[in-house]
């Protein structure tokens, strides 16, 4: 556990002097929020099935920007191949780097969450919606979720850094992965903000945990022999 | 694989990157202690050598063994006894020089790790420089910088690659007077193009081309003749 946290420490020093990746997420998942209310005639009724839509899309296309650049940063002076001779076992690694990827795309989530709202469920009214009742679940969701695709991407944007299209392989590896991740996710959301009881998504809750469970496991155990041979 | 005869042994390793082979079937052996060093052209396959040895790459084919383990199934073991400095300084850039040694010494548990890159960092001549960011640092010192995290746990056995590539004088001084102190009790595994400083400090020499080991020597050379061999043997390994 120590040595999880020690790279989770060691990435948050290089994002917190480097400032490449959060800013850029923030600013990408504003624009993004901007333009489907543009296109959504800044309208609050749109209905919730598509706010849920429009918030995970949000969320995965600012998160594959920044694990795209948390193995890029490793690259720049082949920093991860010495890592990768130390006698630390490859998931402790993975794990390590699973761990700062998901609080930075949460802390990320968090700052454009407040703005999505003020977006997409804000009106003359105030917000249409029981903030008390759908607050904490929402938020339970999106955690679970973020650990789902991130969990994913961080797999295989190890695998991507050695390859020239790298930028361009990531998204065409991890989303056709994580659609089951995508529609569960929005699919729970959609229930939460339309204010369904607990006994109506609690399967689906479940099915979440289980994939959030099966891709950590399964990533964790594979990551020592995506990167063989990577150290070069 | 016979284990512990020899520190590191190969017989006939082999490695190729797609079509294109690399090692032809490479014998070596280093005994405890030792100083081989590696001669060699650009893309004789040294640094291909190396990073099997240091298990960041599996070999194609044959066997390796490193203090008597074996390179394929083993690497963890290997990765605890060995040091590894190459042409490139592999470093955080965003983290100070001493964050770099304390992030790495972790990983190797380093007892009283702050002391002892304190000691290691004024060895090499840094002390001053510890809080500064990699970013900052000339290559010479980065190169100084790598040296020191390389020798933080007190490695049995020394693989480097090229590591006089990029040094200034001081730095180059200070490598020389460091891999000098160390000749009796670890063994040294070094790829270089500095024919002099490879010379000296070497007990064994070995000229690679075109993947295999066109030369080898338990004596070494005098400087003079050896240029004539590495000549020769180049020129004669070059051509195919």
């Amino acid at each position: 556990m120590n040595k999880i946290l020690l790279i989770f420490r060691k990435d948050f020093l290089v994002e917190w002097r480097s400032k490449q990746i959060f800013p850029t997420m923030f600013v990408f998942s504003l624009l993004l929020l901007l333009v489907f209310n543009v296109a959504f005639e800044f309208r609050s009724d749109v209905n919730f099935r598509t706010v849920s839509a429009v918030i995970w899309i949000t969320f995965i296309f600012s998160g594959l920007l920044a694990l795209g650049r948390s193995f890029s940063l490793e690259k720049e002076n082949n920093a991860f191949a010495f890592l990768l001779l130390t006698p630390v076992s490859r998931s402790y690694i993975y794990l390590g780097k699973l761990l700062s990827n998901v609080v930075m795309v949460l802390l990320s989530e968090l700052f454009i969450l407040p703005l999505f709202l003020l977006f997409f469920l804000f009106d003359a009214k105030g917000i249409s919606l029981s903030l008390t009742g759908a607050v904490l679940p929402f938020l339970g969701v999106v955690v679970l979720g973020t650990i789902g695709f991130v969990s994913l991407g961080t797999f295989f944007s190890s695998m991507a850094l050695n390859t020239k299209l790298r930028d361009m392989m990531l998204p065409l590896l991890v989303f056709p992965l994580i659609i089951p991740v995508v529609i569960t996710s929005v699919g729970i959301c959609s229930s939460i903000l339309e204010g369904r009881p607990f006994g109506y998504y609690a399967f689906s809750l479940q099915v979440l945990v289980s994939f959030d469970i099966i891709f950590v496991l399964l990533c964790s155990l594979l990551f020592e022999y995506l990167i063989e041979d990577s150290g070069d | 694989m016979r284990r512990g005869a020899f520190e590191i042994e190969t017989r006939g390793l082999e490695k190729q990157f797609g079509f294109s082979p690399v090692l032809r079937g490479i014998d070596l052996a280093v005994g405890q202690g030792e100083f081989l060093t590696i001669f060699g052209p650009n893309g004789a396959g040294k640094s291909t050598l190396l990073s099997i040895l240091a298990t960041f790459i599996k070999p194609g084919g044959g066997e390796a063994s490193v203090a008597g383990f074996d390179v394929s199934g083993e690497k963890e073991q290997i990765r605890k006894l060995i040091g590894f400095i190459s042409h490139n300084t592999m470093l955080y850039e965003n983290l100070t020089a001493r964050e770099n040694l304390e992030f790495i010494g972790a990983f190797y548990e380093v007892p009283d790790l702050q002391e002892r890159c304190s000691d290691i960092l004024e060895r090499v001549g840094l002390y001053a420089k510890r809080d500064a960011l990699v970013s900052t640092l000339s290559f010479g010192t980065r190169q100084r910088l790598a040296i020191a995290r390389t020798l933080l746990h007190d490695p049995r056995i020394l693989f480097l690659d090229e590591p006089y590539s990029g040094l200034d004088y001081g730095g180059a001084a200070i490598l020389t007077s460091i891999l000098g102190s160390m000749k009796t009790d670890k063994t040294v595994v070094m790829t270089t193009h500095n024919v002099y400083e490879g010379l000296s400090l070497g007990d064994k020499v070995a000229i690679l081309d075109h993947g295999e080991v066109v030369y080898s020597s338990a004596q070494k050379p005098g400087r003079d003749e050896f240029q004539n061999i590495y000549m020769s043997c180049v020129r004669s390994g070059g051509g195919r």
